[in-house]
């Protein structure tokens, strides 16, 4: 117990320094356990010498311990013991986890974990859902390097059409076939359509195979908590 | 022998499992005259008695103190039988840096002061923690004989008991911790600061701030000035 909570009060001089009773009245609880320091407890014993307020409350504190200690004893109930038991021999106590509590968290974030990848694999792999549809982004394409003439305006490029030769992952940029930079919808071709089935297809394989392990990784621990 | 006999006396014999040292050395142990310590190794080396024997010597404290933090006896039930479970689970995570007593009474209290948290999280089931203080006379073994025979007195008497039961019922669940530890469970302060794992000086002033409490909750009780002065 450190001296800083000993406040002392220079006007109530009465054979020196006595503490003033909202300090005191902070360490009652543990003069009465006699928990303070020689010297503090001294000091305060001091001031309840002469202060039956303080006095008033520390018999209060006392008296309330007492009542504490005196409770009653509370025994449990007859066939506790043997309810305690019989739950530790039938290892009931092994808190069961509930099985969806095990398995619906993993088997979501690696649901979400795949369905992530396929959506950027597939901006990856078709960036004209990117490329198109803002100006900005057209001026950049239109903009690189051998496409770029100085004396056009930045509506006039704009304005142009991409030009034929114009190629994307393969894709022939004819603008029949790609009305991508006029529209800035993407077409479901055919080969994006079979990157879909054969993507997704791996996914489920990979998720049937998380499921597989998380279920061996269950089983596993449950073969440890009741060894 | 009864059967109360019978079992009074199969539990200084061990039923020592195939394989276990007891088991090869032929040695009968009687649990009831080991210390904590050797109990404990006892039940390391698969004594399952002596699990039985730790709850017996053990199962009215940790009873008693569940009751004072839960204040309801169904909870209490719960409390301690999870302890125990827990100390039949993790005893061999008990390396004796603390008493066993501590580290058992630590496990209630953490126990409780887990539930009460869980409990916020999902407050509907908060009800019979905080529920009023049944009197359930039928199970209370043992009541202090007050200094005067006088019946009225004694009703007065418990009468006060329960103010302050219901008083400390609706104090902060950790200065109910450490008052029960203090007063009711009579530890001293470096027990109780083992026990809960706080230093020292939080022990005190949580004790001190948690007695300040519950005198203020009792001046608020307009029934505890009269029962005070009726006592008198």
């Amino acid at each position: 117990m450190s001296h800083s909570y000993v406040k002392r009060d220079d006007s109530n001089t009465k054979g020196g320094e006595v503490m003033k009773c909202k300090a005191v009245a902070e360490l009652l609880p543990l003069f009465l356990d006699t928990e303070l320091e020689p010297e503090v407890a001294a000091q305060v014993a001091d001031h309840l010498a002469i202060c039956s307020a303080c006095q008033e409350i520390l018999a209060e504190y006392k008296r309330e311990q007492q009542i504490l200690q005196s409770l009653p004893l509370v025994a449990p109930p007859p066939t506790w013991r043997a309810e305690l038991l019989a739950k530790v021999n039938s290892n009931q106590h092994r808190r069961e986890q509930p099985v969806w509590r095990f398995f619906v968290p993993r088997l979501a974030s690696l649901a979400a974990a795949l369905l992530m990848v396929l959506l950027v694999s597939n901006l990856y792999i078709f960036p004209h859902y990117l490329a198109i549809s803002d100006d900005s982004q057209r001026i950049g394409i239109l903009a690189a390097p051998g496409n770029l003439e100085l004396d056009e305006s930045p509506e006039a490029i704009i304005e142009a059409d991409p030009p034929d030769n114009m190629n994307i992952m393969g894709l022939k940029s004819k603008k029949e076939q790609l009305p991508v930079a006029r529209y800035g919808a993407a077409p479901t071709d055919n080969l994006q359509r079979r990157w879909w089935l054969w993507s997704s297809g791996i996914s489920i394989v990979i998720w049937l195979a998380g499921a597989g392990y998380f279920y061996y990784s269950y089983r596993r621990r449950l073969q440890e908590q009741f060894d | 022998m009864d059967g109360e006999q019978r079992r009074a006396f199969l539990r200084h014999i061990i039923i020592a499992p195939k394989g276990s040292p007891v088991a090869q050395g032929g040695v009968v142990v009687q649990l009831t005259g080991l210390t904590d310590e050797n109990l404990v190794e006892q039940f390391l080396q698969g004594n399952k008695a002596a699990f039985e024997e730790i709850v017996i010597r053990y199962e009215q404290k940790v009873y008693q103190l569940a009751y004072r933090l839960s204040n309801n006896r169904d909870d209490a039930s719960d409390l301690a039988q999870e302890a125990f479970i827990k100390v039949y689970r993790y005893l061999d995570q008990w390396r004796g840096q603390a008493a066993f007593s501590t580290w058992l009474y630590r496990i209630v209290t953490n126990t409780f002061l887990d539930e009460v948290r869980k409990r916020k999280r999902r407050p509907l089931v908060a009800m019979s923690l905080d529920a009023t203080i049944p009197t359930e006379d039928g199970e209370i073994i043992r009541e202090f004989p007050s200094d005067d025979a006088d019946p009225e007195q004694e009703y007065l008497q418990r009468e006060l008991q329960q103010v302050l039961q219901a008083a400390l019922a609706g104090l902060a669940p950790d200065y109910r911790a450490v008052l029960t530890l203090r007063d009711i469970q009579g530890h001293t302060y470096e027990e109780i600061a083992e026990i809960t794992e706080l230093n020292l000086g939080t022990v005190k002033s949580r004790i001190s701030r948690a007695r300040a409490a519950l005198r203020k909750k009792l001046l608020e009780t307009e029934q505890y000035e009269s029962l005070l002065r009726q006592t008198r």
